[in-house]
């Protein structure tokens, strides 16, 4: 029995460094294992994706492209055959143009977003076999969009001419039901009229202006001021008072309210109903730099935003040590500070939304050829960024614009709307704005979100409110 | 009817693959050959198995006679080879045979479904080395004491490694071939062999400070000509090896940590020296921004891995071919891609199986020159699957070594062969010895009963 144990350790001694390099390489490839598992389920799609990966080629050639369709049942996008050849058609032309998107040319809009569902089949393998033997293309699976037709026609009507955008989103559950971007471009000529457009840079028309395009956001910025106003002065906020002289002046810096009006004695809900630029001027002044760079921050300016179409990040900087000038600039959404409509309407969004932010979405389902669904999308939170008190206190300013202030065009509808106005100058050269509108409606049970610019016109009061109106009775015609 | 198969096959391949997987676990409960013969045998039909649906498949998809007769000749091979060795030598593994046959099979079903001159190649290259490596465990027996010779085989090796770099033939910018004959052989593959007969002779006996130089300097001379080669993957496998042979050898620990400080010091040098390092390194950290060159071929794997899914696309159904080399450096890619990621797992758990066979075979030996080659090949096989699977997955920068057994290429299969056969050679010997120990034992209990 002695013997046996003065053997024992000798011989695990003598094997420990061997079964030692044994256990590293076996945890080397479970490692590796995990990583390969977790890296192709992650990136699946994406990789599908990049036009470097001949799948797409493969799978075009077995099914045909599936059909994408409004939340209302129209068609908005399907391939069909022509002479033998596959033809993708676009039966609303332009209306959708951005929004949908295109596949030639490269893929934008839902067609890129949902390429992998739209060139997939997931019909039987019975089928698939049928369809094989006769040479026949499987049917691709379809998108149900969250888009209304009625809805984004009445917003494509309304822009008309105009360069700008519209974007409007049902806030409790982040369903985007219009997206429209002017100028445009019909995506059933895309091919024949690639040349023209992709060298078009003066007028991007490719460009989607809800979430690419970047604008001065003006006085609907304000909305961000006086949040940050709210923060600082919780409890006396009600006691602001200001007297506007029509110009305001510290140090050297110098601004006016638009076209010259005087607003006289103004607290802070009429500084915010009748946009005064001076009160505004005044109240950033007010603001710790870092409280008031923390709200901002807080809004998602430099954080990714929770949308799948491609957009560029939003700027408005304030920090520490920024100088006045740029401090009075910021509070009136003048300056540096750039903002895309998407953006806007995020804020808006959740303002409405008792602070808390639905995460934005475009697809509703995907179904397969025999309408079985094959992933639905359900609303999601993407998180609170106000408080409940905060979007109460925002929603009575902003209700006050409609009743006393720059969004009177508002008033006398089926329902109450709420919302902020602005009128952004983006030149020097010209006294030419771009006139702004986001808000939503009720304003007491809110159920949509409508953000609206309008390139180089005037007034947001005068020339987004109506556009705005416009959406909005469409909307509730429907609903 | 055909549809069918040839569309849930790969499920049935897998299914069959895991089942030779658990027969292969279950085997390593024993370390005596005569424990695991039932276990093999049922291993062996899984195996005939997995080779039976897949070829199926791809017959029935190309309807061409020759795949048929390649199946033929492949189960003809298969069921003889081994057979042939358990005739001619008792004690030797057959669950050793079932896994290397498995690996050469996973190669050998991409390969014919890629190009079947290449495979019948593969076949043929496999086919001899095996009735080659028949006269490994005779060859053993033959040589005496094999710890003397070497230097004589680091010389060998040596001399061999410096002909290619003088008069070799570059492919892909690496110096790595010799022709002779009309037959073109990769040498660094074959010196493998003899540097892990030159490591395991050296550290036969006591290893002294000074051996310890002089081997590593051999060593170096090895990687240096590797390097200088431009056979980076080789260099780093044979740097690799000798560490862990030393530190398996003298017990000490903090080798392999002066291995690891040496082998991160030479990588900035290397880094630092050759471009086509640095393109390497580049290609790992952010393939996509060079996707249309250095990158062109990582990008390409791992398409191909994530079209595959957990079960493959179907034997056919893939576009495997879209990666450049892939039948030889990016075979794994191709596996995952048409057979499955599920499948791919499958497949090197059973090079995991084999890699553990081994190390227990050796640890379960004397200290001497037999224990360290068998730790040698077990170690080499692992670390150079790692290299290779890692590289063509990102997980590790690539470095273009071949999966032993299943890439495509000759000289890489007919060494693994012959190393293997150096591992049956031993079970062999181990076979003797302890039925010889037996007999004695048996006779001194007959003697003790008769007093």
């Amino acid at each position: 029995m002695k013997k046996k144990e003065e053997v024992k350790p000798a011989k695990r001694r003598k094997n420990r460094e061997l079964y030692l390099f044994g256990g590293l390489f076996t945890a080397l490839f479970a490692a590796l294992f995990v990583y390969l598992s977790v890296y192709v389920a992650s990136n699946h799609e994406e990789l599908f994706n990049n036009s470097y990966n001949s799948r797409q080629r493969v799978l075009a050639a077995q099914n045909r492209r599936g059909s994408i369709y409004s939340a209302d049942g129209e068609t908005l996008a399907c391939t069909v055959s022509e002479d033998g050849t596959e033809v993708r058609q676009y039966p609303f032309g332009s209306v959708f143009a951005h929004v949908v998107g295109y596949t030639a040319q490269g893929k934008s809009g839902l067609e890129e977003l949902e390429n992998y569902a739209l060139s997939n089949s997931d019909i039987p393998q019975k089928e698939r076999f049928e369809n094989e033997q006769n040479g026949r293309k499987n049917p691709g699976n379809d998108v149900y969009s969250t888009l209304d037709t009625g809805v984004q026609q009445a917003a494509y009507d309304a822009l008309g001419a105009y360069r700008g955008a519209i974007v409007a989103t049902e806030v409790e559950t982040g369903r985007i039901v219009a997206m429209v971007s002017k100028p445009d471009f019909d995506p059933n000529q895309i091919s024949a009229d690639w040349e023209k457009i992709s060298q078009d840079t003066e007028n991007a028309v490719l460009l989607n202006r809800v979430t690419q395009g970047l604008y001065p956001p003006g006085s609907t910025f304000k909305i961000v001021t006086a949040l940050a106003y709210l923060r600082q002065f919780p409890d006396t906020w009600q006691d602001y008072s200001y007297q506007c002289t029509g110009v305001f002046q510290s140090g050297e810096n110098r601004i006016t309210c638009f076209h010259g009006s005087v607003h006289g004695q103004v607290d802070l809900q009429t500084s915010f109903a009748k946009s005064c630029n001076c009160s505004f001027a005044n109240l950033g002044l007010m603001l710790p730099r870092e409280e008031f760079g923390d709200t901002i921050d807080s809004l998602l300016f430099h954080e990714k935003l929770p949308i799948e179409l491609p957009y560029r990040q939003s700027g408005a900087d304030i920090g520490a040590d920024s100088p006045d000038a740029d401090v009075i600039q910021t509070a009136i959404g003048q300056g540096k500070t750039q903002m895309t409509p998407m953006h806007l309407n995020l804020i808006t969004m959740a303002i409405a939304n008792e602070g808390v932010l639905m995460k934005p979405y475009l697809v509703d389902r995907v179904e397969n050829a025999y309408g079985e669904a094959m992933d639905t999308n359900s609303p999601q939170e993407y998180g609170q960024l106000l408080s409940r008190e905060e979007a109460a206190v925002l929603t009575s300013l902003m209700e006050s614009v409609v009743t006393e202030g720059t969004g009177r065009q508002l008033q006398g509808r089926s329902y109450t709307a709420a919302g902020k106005t602005g009128s952004a100058e983006f030149s020097d050269d010209t006294d030419e704005s771009h006139a702004w509108f986001t808000g939503f409606a009720p304003a007491q049970d809110p159920k949509i979100a409508v953000t609206v610019v309008v390139e180089s016109i005037g007034s947001g009061g005068d020339y987004a409110v109506p556009l705005a109106r416009r959406v909005f009775d469409a909307y509730f015609e429907e609903n | 009817m055909v549809y069918w198969i040839v569309t849930y096959s790969k499920y049935g391949i897998v299914l069959f693959l895991m089942l030779f997987l658990a027969c292969g676990f279950y085997s390593l409960r024993y370390e005596d050959v005569r424990l695991q013969a039932r276990t093999a045998a049922c291993q062996g039909v899984f195996l005939f198995l997995t080779q039976f649906l897949a070829y199926l498949t791809i017959v029935l998809k190309m309807q061409e006679l020759k795949y048929l007769l390649f199946y033929a000749v492949l189960q003809l091979l298969t069921l003889a080879l081994p057979l042939m060795a358990s005739i001619l030598y008792e004690g030797v593994s057959r669950i050793l045979y079932n896994h290397m046959c498995m690996l050469l099979s996973a190669g050998l079903i991409l390969l014919t479904r890629l190009d079947l001159g290449k495979a019948g190649r593969q076949l043929f290259i496999a086919s001899a080395a095996f009735v080659l490596g028949l006269f490994v465990p005779w060859g053993m027996k033959k040589v005496k004491n094999p710890e003397k010779l070497g230097w004589a085989f680091a010389g060998a090796g040596i001399a061999a490694l410096g002909a290619v770099l003088v008069l070799g033939q570059v492919t892909h910018g690496s110096r790595l071939s010799w022709t002779v004959g009309g037959i073109t052989f990769q040498p660094s593959e074959f010196v493998k062999i003899l540097y892990i007969c030159f490591l395991a002779a050296v550290f036969c006996k006591e290893i002294r400070m000074g051996k310890v130089i002089c081997s590593a300097l051999a060593a170096g001379l090895h990687v240096l000509i590797l390097v200088l080669s431009r056979d980076l993957g080789s260099a780093l496998i044979f740097f690799a090896v000798y560490v862990m042979m030393l530190t398996v050898a003298t017990h000490r620990l903090w080798y392999p940590l002066v291995g690891l400080v040496l082998g991160a010091g030479a990588s900035v040098v290397a880094y630092r020296l050759f471009s086509h390092v640095r393109v390497r390194v580049q290609a790992w950290r952010d393939p996509w921004s060079v996707i249309d060159d250095q990158g062109y071929q990582i990008t390409q794997s791992l398409f191909a891995i994530s079209r595959g899914g957990l079960f493959g696309l179907g034997l056919g159904e893939g576009t495997p071919q879209d990666i450049p080399y892939v039948e030889t450096d990016f075979i794994f890619a191709a596996l995952a891609e048409e057979m499955g990621l599920l499948f791919c797992i499958g497949i090197i758990l059973t090079g995991m199986i084999l890699f553990w066979r081994i190390l227990r075979l050796s640890a379960g030996m004397k200290e001497g020159f037999y224990r360290n080659a068998a730790a040698g090949i077990g170690l080499l096989y692992a670390f150079q699957m790692f290299l290779t699977v890692g590289g063509g997955t990102r997980f590790i920068p690539l470095t273009g070594v071949t999966l032993p057994l299943v890439s495509y290429g000759g000289s890489s299969v007919m060494t693994t062969i012959l190393m293997f056969s150096v591992i049956q050679g031993l079970y062999q010997q181990r076979y003797e010895e302890e039925t010889r120990l037996e007999k004695e034992r048996r006779s001194k209990a007959r003697q003790k009963a008769e007093k």
